[in-house]
């Protein structure tokens, strides 16, 4: 169904404007603009290379005379009507369904079409909703609605994006037309948005994004940034006392105004069976209550429906059939060619008023028919634009800035475990390396001292003692093998798909963590995660057969890669950015594997023989061999190594020197209980303190039967000392709930007051 | 007749669940044929927030979050019901062949007809199949009595149909049911609900309790009773007439009705979302006893 607005002359003026400009560029010119504008979109989209960019603008502006602009704003405007107005009557009357037979049995149909999400907004005021039409026009004017998104501003990022770079590139044509200004819009959109709480003044609003996946990640964050709001996932949100909150390492802060970006009617697993991945368990009752606006409402999604599409274009006047699509001018690399588009026009509705954005999208289709954002519309106008702040790009490193005020506990918790599977990467590389240099001494020295050596080394790697998950060494029976046997350890333990702890496992986690930041990393940060990628699809490739120089040199860079992304973050990273918290996982990490490793290497049940390489190795794999030489001479003892490893707060290698690191770090996590208290995790760390400190290192070093029972003991208790205080700043930093100890303290209280 | 229902329901985890939120639909509605005179969810550990909301289908519903960590979730509800007799639809004469009530489902008036026209389209667990939609015919030929029609149907699937516990889980399909021609009475309905919604008939899944008796001579055991489903057809002047196909009877003074909707995921008693947990193993305990 086609349609032209009344009185059109066609596009005539249109195209003469375009016609004008086009002739006074020479294809030079041209060219140098389309590197620059790519370069400048690569800059600002923080990609490594050209070829991870989606879609690429056209340096061709798109003109509008005024006067035509005006039929296509008249077109949206009444478009926007009749959206509103069905959306109003799917809310309360439901005419439209009951009367028109085919809308119903279409729009019924469909699952997303849910009576209980309608049901919430029958008592609901309205809220302003923003809503895009891809719309294509031919020479005379006329105009046909292909398609309605009410889900989310999708396309409104990217032509902001396309409209700050092309009028920096073009900056003397953009002012000559004198192009309409999209900040009116922007502003109004803004305003409303802010406007649409029920309770708060100065509401707290933020973008709920789709997952990092989404094809338009950056233009939701962009998008986020340019219009203030906090760009947040479905993981950050929590309902509590039927209110959404948002999880950031200070507490829970109220959220007013959800900016949702996606794309469907089902947001509430509670509410919605088959609720979508990046929904919100208790979304719909904050709606009911009215203790959330969510923008646009959840109902909107419904307009992009083909039989809403047709039910609209018959509200329209009718007028004779279309013509071919407008064709416009593109720039291939080498000329100008001719190709059809559609617009995507933006509206914001509100409850009294509909406002046009003086701009569209301009999309081309591509080979898998998709549509592809090219170019910004420039709409000339008659009207002096008044001056206007220019809003800047905000960089990803400015966006980091934001964590200043409250950093969002996703981000925290990640960067905990950044930390975290650091350092156990490292010292999985560490034990490793230990590992391949025994193996190659031994043929060299073949010894029955060395041999049962390393049978024990290859039974902590096979059952993962030293390297976590940290399990207990069951070493009472060491058989023979032989070298291969050993090999085939060392490679099981670098890439088997089915142990979860293998080497290739813990760096795949490594990397898909430190993208979930990747908010906060910086070009230099990238790079060493793209070589620890490549590292990772290398471990595919080795086979017992691989030698073990080669792969020696591969763990060896695979180590410095992880420490320069290590550099590179801590450099930008401020505390408040979360640097803490990076530190924080990795103190913990190291306590626990310290832990592992004096458990495996000096609790064994081969002590009568094995003490003294035992102790080489610890002191080995804990890069301590130099200083423990150094400090204590021919004095090679067991507990002149506890005394290093465990109690000297001075060795950055020490679990003493952890503890008070962690102490040091605490600090930094924001205090939610008063302050006469002690924190959870703060009662832990001191407990911890207390079991490393408390018993005479005699008593740990001792054997009885054979056994290091007292030392046993002790690194034991550690053991699950760190475990609660993992759990302690899980609970109060990262999910927000309690800990079960934490309760049944508070229901002591709840008794005692009802006894007074 | 007068009721007192005991439901427990026992979630225990392998692992701590830190964050557990819940909707229960455990509070028995009050119709003209059914009176909720007293009633209490307990729940442990106590809720650290819970509120009660009005559904679309008109179910109560008791939303409430547990921001404990725990390894043990309790949910026990207690009611006392008081039925009357319904009336016996056999000494009722209708007069409507099935296919004027089609029509009058498919050309709502105004929203309330609206709504039964919603209950008339498929749904995940009640979509049809040829299969299904023959097997629909056989009871409903043209012309038929709607009433006889939909007796007919209730009397071939409890004779066609065997129970049994273990031929399917929660999430079977109707046509899975149809398929194994075994199951319980969610997969009964389930079925009954695809094969009217094939012919276009607005029916609804009903969940609530039946009153059971041990085999002679032996004493009722704690806990032996369970939750029950059944549907309700709309006919129109009648309203929505309810049909237990698990023991082929029309619902009297046995039945009592929690909640209804399209199909079980709109009535589940008790779902939720936990954050932690690991595995877990379900108890569920039913009793349901005659107040003199």
């Amino acid at each position: 169904m086609t349609t032209n607005v009344e009185q059109s002359t066609g596009l005539n003026a249109t195209f003469a404007l375009n016609q004008n400009y086009i002739n006074q560029l020479n294809p030079v010119d041209i060219a140098l603009r389309a590197t620059e504008l790519q370069r400048l979109q690569r800059q600002e989209q923080r990609l490594e290379n050209s070829s991870q960019i989606q879609y690429r603008f056209d340096p061709i502006p798109c003109f509008f005379a005024e006067k035509d602009w005006e039929s296509i704003h008249a077109y949206i405007e009444q478009i926007s009507h009749l959206c509103q107005n069905l959306l109003h009557d799917l809310l309360h009357e439901q005419q439209a369904l009951i009367t028109d037979t085919k809308l119903r049995t279409a729009l019924s149909a469909d699952p997303l079409f849910q009576v209980e999400t309608l049901d919430l907004y029958k008592h609901a005021q309205a809220v302003p909703t923003l809503l895009s039409f891809d719309v294509t026009l031919d020479q005379q004017g006329c105009f046909t609605l292909d398609a309605i998104n009410g889900n989310n501003p999708k396309g409104l990022g990217v032509l902001l994006q396309q409209r700050l770079l092309s009028r920096r590139l073009l900056s003397d044509a953009f002012s000559e037309h004198n192009v309409a200004r999209l900040l009116p819009f922007l502003d109004a959109m803004q305003s409303a948005i802010a406007d649409a709480s029920q309770h708060n003044s100065e509401p707290n609003i933020v973008m709920l994004a789709g997952t990092q996946n989404d094809c338009d990640y950056d233009e939701q964050l962009f998008l986020a940034m340019y219009l203030g709001f906090k760009l947040v996932h479905s993981g950050d949100l929590t309902n509590r006392d039927g209110k959404i909150w948002l999880k950031t390492l200070s507490g829970l802060e109220q959220v007013d105004i959800i900016v949702r970006w996606p794309d469907s009617t089902l947001l509430d697993p509670l509410e919605h069976v088959f609720a979508a991945t990046d929904s919100v368990v208790g979304l719909c009752q904050a709606i009911r209550s009215n203790n959330v606006t969510v923008i646009n409402p959840l109902t909107t999604g419904l307009l992009k429906h083909a039989s809403v599409v047709q039910y609209i274009r018959e509200q329209l006047p009718q007028f004779p059939q279309m013509d071919n699509p407008l064709q416009l001018p593109f720039w291939e690399g080498d000329g100008l060619s001719l190709k059809p588009v559609v617009f995507r026009c933006f509206s914001l509705v509100l409850p009294n008023q509909i406002i046009v954005l003086p701009s569209a999208l301009v999309l081309q289709t591509n080979s898998a028919d998709e549509y592809i954002p090219t170019k910004d519309v420039w709409v000339q106008t008659a009207k002096i634009p008044a001056s206007q702040p220019i809003k800047h790009l905000i960089t990803p490193l400015q966006q980091a800035h934001y964590y200043d005020e409250s950093l969002v506990s996703r981000t925290a918790e990640n960067l905990f475990w950044l930390g975290n599977l650091q350092e156990r990467c490292e010292s999985h590389i560490r034990f490793l390396r230990l590992y391949m240099d025994k193996l190659s001494e031994l043929p060299m020295y073949p010894d029955i001292q060395n041999q049962e050596m390393m049978l024990l080394l290859q039974q902590m790697l096979k059952q993962n003692s030293c390297i976590y998950p940290y399990q207990a060494l069951n070493s009472e029976h060491l058989e023979y093998t032989q070298l291969h046997a050993a090999k085939t350890a060392l490679i099981n333990s670098l890439q088997a798909l089915d142990n979860p702890s293998s080497f290739k496992q813990v760096l795949q986690d490594f990397t898909r963590t430190a993208w979930q930041v990747r908010d906060l990393l910086v070009q230099d940060g990238v790079s060493p995660l793209e070589h620890i990628g490549q590292a990772v699809r290398w471990l595919d490739k080795i086979t017992v057969d691989t030698p073990k120089h080669i792969i020696q040199a591969e763990l060896d860079q695979i180590m410095g890669h992880l420490l320069t992304f290590e550099g590179a973050l801590q450099d930008v990273m401020s505390q408040q950015n979360g640097q803490f918290m990076l530190s924080f996982g990795r103190r913990i990490a190291r306590s626990e594997q310290l832990l592992a490793q004096i458990l495996a290497c000096l609790c064994h049940d081969q002590l009568a023989t094995l003490e003294q390489p035992s102790l080489h190795l610890l002191l080995q794999s804990q890069q301590s061999s130099v200083t423990f030489k150094r400090r204590y001479r021919l004095q090679e003892s067991v507990q002149n190594a506890l005394e290093l490893m465990l109690l000297d707060i001075d060795y950055p290698r020490s679990l003493a020197f952890q503890i008070e690191t962690l102490m040091e770090l605490s600090a930094q996590l924001p205090k939610t209980t008063r302050t006469v208290f002690l924190h959870p995790f703060e009662q832990r760390l001191l407990k911890i303190k207390a079991l490393c400190h408390s018993t005479p290192l005699v008593q740990l070093a001792s054997i009885e039967g054979g056994k290091r029972l007292c030392l046993e003991q002790v690194i034991t208790d550690l053991q699950a000392a760190y475990q609660s205080l993992r759990e302690a700043v899980q609970t109060q930093y990262f999910t927000h709930t309690e800990l079960q100890d934490t309760a049944h303290r508070q229901a002591y209280g709840v008794i005692q007051r009802g006894e007074l | 007749m007068k009721y007192k229902i005991t439901h427990t329901t026992v979630y225990q985890y392998a692992d701590k669940v830190s964050l557990s939120q819940n909707q229960a639909r455990l509070m028995p509605a009050n119709l003209a044929q059914q009176t909720c005179l007293e009633s209490e969810l307990r729940i442990s550990p106590v809720p650290s927030f819970q509120y009660s909301y009005l559904d679309s289908f008109n179910n109560l519903v008791t939303h409430f979050d547990i921001t404990v960590q725990h390894q043990i979730l309790a949910v026990t509800s207690t009611h006392v019901v008081e039925i009357a007799q319904r009336p016996q639809l056999e000494l009722v004469y209708i007069d409507t062949h099935w296919e004027a009530v089609h029509s009058s489902v498919h050309r709502p008036l105004n929203k309330a007809g609206l709504d039964i026209y919603l209950h008339s389209l498929p749904t995940t667990y009640t979509h049809s199949t040829p299969d299904i939609l023959a097997y629909t015919q056989v009871s409903f030929s043209p012309g038929r009595d709607m009433l006889m029609a939909c007796k007919c149907l209730m009397e071939r699937i409890f004779n066609d149909f065997e129970f049994d516990s273990q031929a399917t889980t929660v999430n079977a399909t109707a046509p899975d049911i149809f398929a194994l021609k075994k199951g319980v009475c969610q997969d009964f309905v389930h079925v009954a609900l695809a094969c009217l919604r094939s012919i276009g008939l607005a029916c609804q899944y009903v969940s609530g309790y039946i009153e059971t008796f041990p085999p002679e001579g032996e004493e009722k055991l704690v806990g032996a009773d369970a939750t029950h489903a059944w549907y309700a057809v709309f006919l129109p002047s009648h309203g929505w007439i309810e049909f237990d196909p698990t023991n082929n009877v029309l619902p009297s003074n046995q039945h009592i009705r929690l909640a209804t909707g399209r199909d079980y995921l709109d009535v589940a008693p008790l779902k939720g979302l936990i954050y932690g947990g690991g595995d877990h193993q379900l108890d569920v305990s039913v009793d349901m006893n005659r107040i003199n």
